[in-house]
Parts: C-alpha cells; structure tokens; sequence
C-alpha cells in the first residue's frame, strides 16, 4: 500500500524532472536533471527490489549510481574543457 | 492497509515526499543554482530515507551491505556532482540571478564568451 504510493510518488517526480530535461534552457540544466533523473531511476530500483524481493536488482541501481556519476563528471569536463581525457 | 509496517513505511514515505518535493523545486526555481541547491539537497535526503526503509525490510545481509554501498556512494557524488556542475555553469558564462553586483567575479560583471577562464583546467 505504501510501498504503491511511493512508486506513484517517485514517478510523478521523475516525468516533472523529465518535463526539465526538454525545457531547459540551458545545458546546465540538463545534465543536473539528468543526475536526478539517474539518482530517482535507483530508488524506483530499491523500491521495485523491496516489492518484489529480488534482489538481484539492487546490484543494478549500484552499477546505475557509479554510471550516473562518471556521466556527470564527463559532461561537465567536456563543456568545461572541450575534452573529456587528456 | 492492511500490511502498514511502520520500521519500513514512514521511511519511505518521508523519502519519496522529499524526492517530489526536490522534483518540484528543479521544476519551479528561478534559476540553475536555485534548481542545484533543491536537487542535491532533497535528493541526497529524500534517498537517504528510501535505503533506510529498504534496508529495514530486506533483512538479508546482502541486500543491507548493497543498500549501505548505494547510500555511501550518493553522499559521496552528489556534493560533487552538484559543485562540478556550478562550476563548468559558472565559468562557462551562464549568469547567476542575483539582486546585487557579482561579489565572486573578479572582472567586476558576469563572465562573458569571449573571457578566459581562471585557469586553463580547473579540474587538474
């Protein structure tokens, strides 16, 4: 019951988040709504893994979390540098 | 209402209003820094509660070590996260709403295109 609600919850912010990611304008806007749109796809992860006991999937919103990261880190690097590596 | 377990519910619940409220606030705020502030802030917090009500209700110990890995990590990268953004905004010329002068800048105004920035890679 309150585990539904949570997942409605946590949807609805992630289509407002999403609503960001097309308006935004600028793209700094974007890449910090895409890490939120990471970090709210990793709790609706451990929400589904507490609803539906398997939990293999929290292996999946651990690898999401570094991927999330290291994309932030390389868009921000890109636009901040022009490259990503040296 | 039946299965209402309150070591799990009010965690979550907490966390998810406190994802919606960070979602309304990057929807609603004026401005990019405002929008990372409610981001970073709300988010770290609102999925601070959501791990701990998970890892009070998968009691297996393979689901708490990955759920403390998952929070460690987020405390970690989301201040990181959030500052790598502001700055590559800052210096890439995208202008902060303030009311005032532009206390950080030292030219004086925001800073332009055509500007050098600070240094030639602030993150080396």
């Amino acid at each position: 019951m309150i585990l539904n609600l949570a997942l409605v919850i946590v949807t609805l912010s992630t289509l407002l988040v999403a609503a960001r990611v097309l308006r935004g304008p600028s793209w700094g806007d974007r890449i910090m709504a895409f890490d939120f749109l990471s970090v709210n796809l990793i709790v609706l992860i451990v929400l589904i893994t507490v609803k539906t006991r398997l939990l293999v999937l929290l292996d999946a919103a651990l690898v999401l979390s570094l991927l999330g990261f290291l994309t932030t880190v390389a868009l921000t690097r890109y636009l901040l540098t022009g490259r990503v590596m040296r | 209402m039946n299965d209402f377990s309150p070591l799990r519910d009010i965690p979550i619940l907490i966390g998810s209003f406190f994802v919606l409220t960070a979602a309304v606030g990057v929807l609603r705020f004026p401005d990019l820094y405002s929008r990372l502030h409610a981001s970073s802030k709300l988010v770290t917090l609102g999925s601070a509660g959501i791990f701990l009500g998970a890892a009070l209700e998968l009691t297996e110990a393979a689901a708490f070590t990955r759920l403390a890995a998952i929070l460690l990590f987020q405390f970690l990268t989301t201040p990181l996260s959030a500052y790598l953004i502001a700055q590559a905004a800052y210096l890439r010329a995208l202008p902060p709403r303030l009311s005032g002068p532009d206390e950080w800048n030292q030219l004086g105004r925001h800073p332009q295109p055509g500007d050098e920035p600070p240094r030639e890679d602030p993150t080396g």
